[in-house]
């Protein structure tokens, strides 16, 4: 817990009962803490009511529910439920199969949410339970990615699957206030778009989409063009349409179906099954019809709001290709992105709304930098905590001075060691940002290959990211700004790229081909998706990226998130000594203590643990 | 099925009235897809910073 501080009047925003269920407490306008419920219950993409969040926030800034005036939902439950009840008359006898289930949960708990939401609330006995106001899913997100941003003004775009019935919103963002400018409303949806494809190539749908974009790379855009022509009507100003005949998803059980299969003569790919040709190429080709979406939608907000500066949000702003895209462009000058862009982002952008609607300013814009304090804004435990958790688990470690952790841990990572890497505050938004990491060198040509299969224990196609130091960003790649969230792609410098030929390579055989200095965070088209880490936002990983950088003269890190696939990232100690001793991580570095994975006792479990853990 | 049916036959097209956007066409003639944003009646933010004066 970071040590109690006086705050001001507390707004407790809460998104939950969809997907990516989270907590988030905002005091006058500044953000405290922010918790994703799955990473506390270890159920992946958790959507019931964030409890453990919601006790985790308060616990982290010391507060209890006597201390928060306002609960923000971060949508309007009567206005979601018109468009669902409309989209079952469109639908009409094929939503029959998914119309009870739906039905259920609506009448039983979603339509009345603040009810239930003050019940859920009550029930944690963490004081008096305030009162409960919604706000828009759209206005949650367009909140969620100005408010906290370093801009006094920019344009606002928000992209996602669905909220009430929006799924793409412009806004104007000055001073304090959001002007709504324009929609499209569902089916019509980009992220639909990304998700059916998404589930076509056999990926979980609001997981998968993270996967197909990795994949797009090892393909060529073939079907660009059938997309074009059969699945959506994109105007000059990036406003489109989908063909909606041509999807399930009205119906309510899956995504695509036999009219996909006909479009594309190919089968769905089961899920886990062989990964084709025809996967990466319809892959590469959803993935540049999207940027091209992106890049409209940027310009359009360009020429109606005169704003030199871009903010974004919602689902499809994870898809940071795109976001590069939109970046090279120079439609704007610069652009801002919410670390905690999905659904979850939405507490927080509730909570804002809610703050600067009572009468916060934006404290932050004084600084000249965000809000979002590196994104570092969920929970956190101290030596003694940790300590006693490693005891409790039979743990093997050694202290070590903090003068001297992250040499001592730098010189790991330089001898070939894979790190888990365990410090400070989590973060919040689905990347890992150097708290809750598992490090390797990105010298190593087999690191890629070693940490897919033998720790994450996932795909071989999936490519890994580099931390770099801010101030040596620009040696390594072709970015000229900080990237501090990981949401920016941008390619290896030319600098360190190495003479290659693909030849005849296609497909998966794509990633044995050599591309730069550092292999194992270089995809197959010589990109990379980059955190710059400055001081400023991560102090203790920063140090050690320097130590890296003095022990081996490269300043960059192979950065993957603390967890393996299926899971949620590791929240406690104890969860991530489970992943480092399920795993080939070599060794831990979990606050002040250091582990050897040689030295730990045997790890017992009485069933298979990856039988536990649903794959994503 | 049935009580699907019963419920929602006459409603369906009552509701398909009000809500056509699900049954909208491709159109090569418009220049635009974009709508207008919902009028926000319930909004805080806006009720507030009127009452801010900005």
């Amino acid at each position: 817990m970071t040590a109690p501080a006086a705050h001001g009047e507390l707004v407790l925003g809460i998104s939950a009962f969809y997907h990516d269920s989270a907590a988030a407490l905002v005091a006058d306008g500044v953000p405290l803490a922010a918790s994703h419920e799955e990473r506390h219950s270890r159920r992946r993409h958790d959507a019931s009511f964030p409890k453990r969040a919601v006790a985790a926030c308060l616990g982290e800034v010391g507060a209890t529910l006597d201390d928060v005036s306002t609960v923000a939902y971060y949508e309007d439950p009567r206005l979601k439920f018109r468009r669902i009840l409309a989209s079952y008359a469109a639908a009409g006898a094929r939503g029959a199969g998914s119309f009870g289930d739906t039905m259920g949960g609506w009448l039983s708990y979603k339509l009345r949410v603040e009810r239930t939401i003050a019940r859920q609330l009550a029930a944690l006995g963490l004081g008096r339970v305030p009162p409960v106001v919604c706000r828009r899913h759209h206005e949650s997100h367009a909140a969620s990615a100005f408010l906290p941003s370093p801009f006094e003004s920019a344009a606002v775009l928000c992209v996602d699957g669905v909220g009430e019935w929006a799924t793409t919103t412009l806004w104007h963002g000055q001073g304090t206030v959001l002007r709504p400018i324009a929609q499209i409303r569902f089916p019509h949806s980009l992220g639909l778009l990304y998700s059916a494809f998404t589930y076509f190539c056999g990926f979980k749908v609001d997981s998968g989409e993270y996967k197909l974009m990795g994949l797009a790379p090892y393909g060529k855009p073939a079907y660009a063009e059938v997309i074009r022509r059969e699945l959506v009507d994109v105007k000059p100003d990036g406003s489109f349409r989908l063909d909606v005949g041509r999807f399930e998803f009205l119906f309510g059980r899956q995504m695509t179906g036999g009219a996909f299969e006909e479009l594309f003569g190919v089968e769905r790919r089961p899920p886990e099954g062989a990964l084709l040709a025809h996967h990466f190429d319809l892959a590469a080709s959803v993935q540049v019809v999207t940027e091209e979406v992106m890049v409209r939608l940027a310009r359009t907000a360009r020429a109606v709001t005169g704003e030199r500066n871009l903010c974004l949000a919602g689902g499809v702003a994870l898809n940071c290709v795109a976001n590069g895209r939109i970046l090279r462009s120079r439609i704007f000058e610069d652009l801002w992105i919410q670390p905690a862009a999905g659904d979850a982002g939405g507490a927080l952008g509730a909570a804002m709304a809610v703050s600067i609607a009572a009468g916060a300013s934006r404290p932050h814009l004084a600084r000249g930098t965000d809000a979002m304090a590196g994104a570092l804004l969920g929970t956190s435990q101290g030596e003694r905590q940790i300590g006693d958790a490693l005891d409790r688990l039979g743990a093997v470690y050694e202290r070590v001075d903090d003068d001297k952790l992250h040499d001592v841990v730098a010189g790991k990572l330089a001898d070939g060691a894979v790190v888990g890497w365990y410090q400070g505050r989590m973060e919040f938004g689905p990347r890992a940002l150097g708290s809750r990491s598992i490090l390797g060198d990105p010298r190593d040509p087999g690191m890629q290959r070693r940490m897919n299969l033998k720790i994450k224990f996932r795909e071989s196609f999936r490519p890994f990211a580099p931390a770099v130091l801010e101030e040596h960003a620009s040696e390594f790649f072709d970015l000229d700004r900080p990237s501090p969230y990981m949401l920016l792609v941008a390619q290896v410098a030319e600098g360190q790229q190495l003479p290659h030929a693909d030849g005849e390579a296609r497909g998966l055989d794509l990633l044995h081909v050599p591309r730069s200095t550092i292999p194992a965070v270089t995809h197959v088209d010589g990109s990379a998706r980059i955190q710059t880490v400055a001081r400023r936002d991560n102090p203790s990983f920063h140090r050690l990226l320097t130590a890296f950088h003095a022990a081996t003269g490269c300043p960059v890190l192979v950065n993957t998130s603390f967890n393996v696939r299926g899971e949620p990232i590791v929240a406690s100690p104890e969860d991530a000594y489970r992943c480092f001793m399920r795993t080939n991580i070599d060794a831990l570095a979990v606050g002040p203590f250091v582990l050897e994975k040689r030295d730990q006792p045997p790890w017992r479990e009485s069933d298979d643990w990856r039988t536990e853990i649903p794959l994503d | 099925m049935l009580s699907y049916l019963a419920v929602f036959a006459p409603l369906a097209w009552v509701v398909r009235q009000f809500h056509d956007v699900l049954h909208r066409r491709w159109d090569p003639e418009r220049a635009t897809y974009f709508e207008p944003p919902l009028m926000d009646r319930g909004s805080v933010a806006q009720r507030g910073n009127r009452r801010r004066g900005t």
